[in-house]
């Protein structure tokens, strides 16, 4: 029993860490209606500065670094990582949300992540991308206590968290902005026509949020170290902590993190017992979280309180899509040639860019059509390239066949995701979305009972004696595969087309436009769903059972929720309701062209994740079409006046010299409107 | 789950043929917003349904449409359907139209009529991949005659008037081929002229065989078309029958602040 206790103990060192970003994640969904998904990478940044700072006296900024002496006094460190935490809550207000504080759920959800990879690349950059050990700061001993030894530093560090949370209790319950800031978040309009300026209390919210939550981190990191990847993904369980707190509440938000922090180091003991699963060892830490968010969605389901808010902008708008011989044979020619004359890097770069190009058109599927946010694309194609693995290497599966096996996997597996969004829907469909992902991806692919570390080998695809193995010999790039890339991507987004304009495109539209309207007109809203994620699921299958072929095994790498938000990132860049924009993202997104050349020309490879957050952040806030909407616009302006008569009315006027990206042009040939 | 019946299974001229809901009632919280409501519409009937603002009409509407919950019966032909899904509903022959408009504002007036106009399943998804069918429907070509709206078939639901907004609500109603039709304010928004033309293509609609529940603001319209009137108040229907009739109730008058109706025009 004594053990039992013990480890509920160190469990509140992992409990520290969720007050702190669930606090701060509170704070900013109170004050503007954000769910911040880069709360975990915002209190990330303070504690890397700190911890240089003390360790030798650096100051690193964003860009250059001040030396300042040999290393620094513990306190002043501290205030100033904490002043850096606040000068990056300052700037995230007004650079990033402010521009999107009326924006579509999607719009914010995607601002959000772009920050989030835009700090992760950042840190990376600035500060290495290996584990930093962190001094404690708070001294270690034990407690003797009912003959167990208790550790002091775990009890200190959600003693001194529990203090900041009921700080920001009070804030909210006593102070006039605090009052203000709970009236802005049950009706902004209402607030606003009392004489509140909710603007100044979203920057207040904001820096107040990364304060607390950096400190919630600085605290944590001395158990664990810091990486760029495990405090931006502590966000995910924050998250759960949260939605427990129905988004409004500090005191249970600060149990709940308790509860769940002792609850997973629990786990943690009783994992190691001999009657444990072996296989269920591994991602626990993950499934917890994910089990709690989808237990509260389907407790509280609708009830989650929604806010009022003072405008509704509409999302991008989608022009069907037609199918025409002659663009079509002209777009597939020149994919064509550029694999011959291409050399091994740059043909696997392309090969690359048309496997992305899938992934990023399920989004257009599941987002831009049915206008359901879903994280987990990611996972869908991580499962059917895990199902390839073993139906390829333990079945002798043949080749086309195993593919279709495996996508109708992954789009099982959509489908189960897909339940959640019976009854919610925008941003709480996000975080059920990505808790999931995160989920498969830790319970999973990176379970070794499941996945050997040395990855699972697939085997190489072939067709009536005819080999497609992406490699043979010192040839690392084979034309064959390629082109049976080509020729599946092709064969997926003809697919696409017809399913976009068909009943079943225009049901998936009327759901994203108005469910209610939808069901009056006798659409069977869930099952469109159903139908949405399956298809969607089924795309990224096929995409994960290429990039299987292509690296000739499987890791959990090549699937982490981390390049499935890239890969959304460059959807939404290239332009989410259209499959051109699904071929710009291919041509931009990870291990794709633009990446080789950036790597090959520059030697930048480092600086491609940046790129691509900022690039996220500012599409979402300039141009929520993307690049292939933009394109289009101007299309359609250009014949607008020049009288080829444009039959969809009012058009903006287009934007100058945005759209310039190699992918914009091969789309122009292809997407033209309807006449 | 019952199956909706086919005009065939029924026997003709039968008393519960249409729509039959029964003692209606929806509660929101403590307030009670329809209270052991009944209402029949039958089939080439138009029936209208006034009363001041917050009587419960809409709520009505919602409660028969499987929008809102309520206690009662729901019949439609003589088949139950309270206990079905909204989709189920209007599968089984029961359309609506929404005082809001409720389009899909980025689609064409043809791609709203069309949701209504085809069901969409996991099958489908394999037609629209392997057998692609026109967009080019009948049903959807009467219901935008029928309206009027052949014109902007082709324009987004966005770029409309509010009233012709509204039209488009009642095509995408009709276009699904009803047997009961309700329209929620289908006229507001619409000038005299276009109004009075509206009352004739109501009565049209009836004539091709539906029957029709009318709420609307414009009394003249209402009692021009209707062949029955009932009034809401507080959420009770506090008179039915002819309109004739309506406009001489001591009780409805009394609800209309006292005015005579012809005065209470809007």
């Amino acid at each position: 029993m004594t053990t039992y206790l013990e480890f509920a103990v160190l469990g509140l060192g992992l409990a520290s860490v969720y007050i702190g970003l669930s606090t701060g994640l509170l704070l900013v969904y109170r004050s503007t209606g954000i769910i911040n998904f880069a709360q975990g990478a915002m209190a990330m940044w303070g504690v890397y500065v700190f911890a240089t700072l003390y360790d030798d006296g650096l100051l690193v900024l964003p860009v250059g670094s001040v030396q300042l002496g040999d290393e620094m006094a513990l306190w002043p460190a501290i205030l100033i990582g904490l002043l850096n935490a606040a000068a990056l809550g300052v700037v995230a207000h007004y650079v990033v949300f402010r521009p999107v504080r009326h924006a579509p759920d999607l719009a914010q959800v995607v601002v959000s992540i772009g920050l989030m990879v835009t700090l992760q690349a950042l840190a990376v950059i600035r500060f290495g991308p290996n584990n930093v050990p962190v001094e404690s700061i708070i001294p270690r001993g034990e407690i003797t206590f009912l003959g167990a030894d208790l550790a002091k530093r775990e009890l200190l560090m959600a003693a001194t968290m529990l203090v900041v949370a009921a700080l920001v209790w009070a804030y909210l319950r006593f102070t006039y902005s605090g009052a203000a800031t709970r009236a802005a978040s049950e009706n902004e309009r209402g607030a606003v026509l009392m004489g509140f300026a909710p603007d100044r209390l979203a920057l207040v919210a904001m820096v107040m949020g990364a304060v607390v939550s950096t400190i919630g981190v600085m605290l944590g990191s001395t158990l664990t170290g810091l990486s760029p990847a495990n405090y931006t993904l502590m966000v995910v369980p924050a998250l759960a902590v949260l939605l427990v707190a129905r988004l409004e509440s500090v005191a249970v938000a600060a149990v709940a993190s308790i509860a769940l922090g002792i609850f997973q180091s629990e786990l943690s003991l009783i994992a190691t017992k001999s009657w444990w699963p072996v296989w269920a060892k591994s991602g626990l830490d993950q499934v917890v979280p994910f089990v709690v968010i989808m237990i509260i969605l389907f407790v509280l389901g609708k009830r989650l309180p929604s806010r009022g808010s003072l405008h509704s902008v509409r999302l991008p708008d989608v022009a069907v899509p037609r199918f025409r011989l002659v663009p079509t044979l002209v777009l597939v020619g020149v994919a064509v040639v550029a694999l011959f004359v291409s050399n091994d890097t740059y043909r696997f770069g392309l090969t690359s860019s048309l496997i992305v190009t899938l992934l990023a058109l399920s989004y257009v599927v599941i987002t831009g059509y049915l206008g359901q946010i879903s994280l987990a694309q990611s996972a869908f194609a991580g499962a059917a390239g895990f199902a390839l693995a073993k139906l390829t290497e333990q079945w002798n599966m043949p080749f086309p066949l195993a593919i279709v096996l495996c996508a109708v996997v992954a789009s099982l597996l959509g489908m189960a995701v897909s339940l959640p969004a019976f009854r919610i829907r925008g941003v709480q469909l996000a975080i059920v979305t990505i808790a999931a992902a995160l989920a498969i991806e830790r319970f999973v692919f990176g379970n070794y009972s499941l996945t050997p570390p040395t990855g699972n080998p697939i085997a190489d695809p072939e067709l009536f004696g005819a080999s497609f193995a992406i490699r043979e010999g010192r040839d690392l790039a084979r034309i064959e595969f390629s082109l049976m890339v080509l020729a599946v991507v092709t064969l997926m987004i003809l697919m696409f087309v017809r399913v976009a304009k068909g009943d079943t495109g225009r049901a998936f539209l009327a759901v994203r436009a108005n469910e209610r309207a939808a069901a009056s007109a006798g659409i069977d809203v869930r099952r469109t769903k159903l139908m949405g994620f399956g298809l969607s699921a089924f795309i990224a299958g096929v995409a994960g059972c290429l990039l299987g072929y292509s690296h000739g095994q499987l890791s959990a790498e090549s699937f982490s929720v981390v390049v499935g938000l890239q890969v959304l990132a460059m959807a939404y860049l290239g332009g989410i309701t259209s499959f051109g924009g699904a071929i710009v993202a291919g041509m931009l997104g990870p291990l794709g062209l633009v990446y080789t050349a950036l790597h090959q020309w520059f030697e930048m490879g480092n600086y491609y994740a940046l790129i691509t957050g900022i690039g996220l952040i500012v599409t979402a806030i300039l141009n929520p079409s993307g690049i292939a909407g933009q394109t289009r616009m101007q299309i359609g302006w250009i014949r607008d006046h020049t009288g080829g008569g444009a039959r969809r009315a009012p058009k903006p006027p287009p934007d100058d010299g945005r759209a310039v990206d190699p992918g914009a042009g091969s789309e122009r040939k292809e997407v033209a409107g309807r006449a | 789950m019952p199956e909706p019946t086919t005009a065939a299974t029924r026997a003709p001229g039968s008393e519960d043929d249409g729509l039959v809901a029964r003692d209606l009632t929806v509660r929101y919280g403590g307030v009670v917003a329809n209270s052991g409501v009944t209402i029949e519409v039958r089939p080439g009937q138009v029936v209208g349904l006034i009363g001041p603002n917050g009587a419960g009409k809409t709520t009505f509407v919602d409660a028969v449409t499987g929008f809102t919950v309520a206690e009662g019966t729901i019949s439609l032909d003589g088949e139950r359907i309270d206990a079905l899904a909204p989709h189920r509903r209007k599968a089984a022959g029961l359309s609506r139209t929404w005082q809001s408009g409720e389009l899909f504002l980025n689609l064409t007036v043809r791609e709203n009529l069309l949701v209504s106009a085809r069901t969409v399943g996991f099958g489908s998804l394999f037609r629209d991949i392997f057998s692609p069918v026109k967009q080019a429907d009948k049903r959807v070509d009467e219901a935008l005659a029928r309206v009027g709206l052949h014109d902007v078939a082709e324009t987004l639901a966005r770029d409309l008037t509010l009233g012709q907004q509204k039209l488009v609500g009642v095509a995408r109603a009709l276009a699904g081929g009803c047997r009961t039709v309700l329209l929620d304010e289908p006229a507001a928004g619409l000038d005299s002229n276009e109004s009075l033309r509206f009352g004739d293509r109501v009565r049209e609609i009836a004539a091709g065989g539906p029957g029709v529940l009318l709420i609307d603001h414009d009394m003249s319209l209402v009692m021009a078309v209707s062949d029955v009137v009932y009034v809401m108040e507080f959420g009770k229907i506090i008179f039915s029958g002819t309109p004739d009739r309506a406009r001489t109730d001591p009780a409805v008058v009394a609800a209309y602040l006292g005015v005579p109706m012809e005065v209470a025009d809007v």
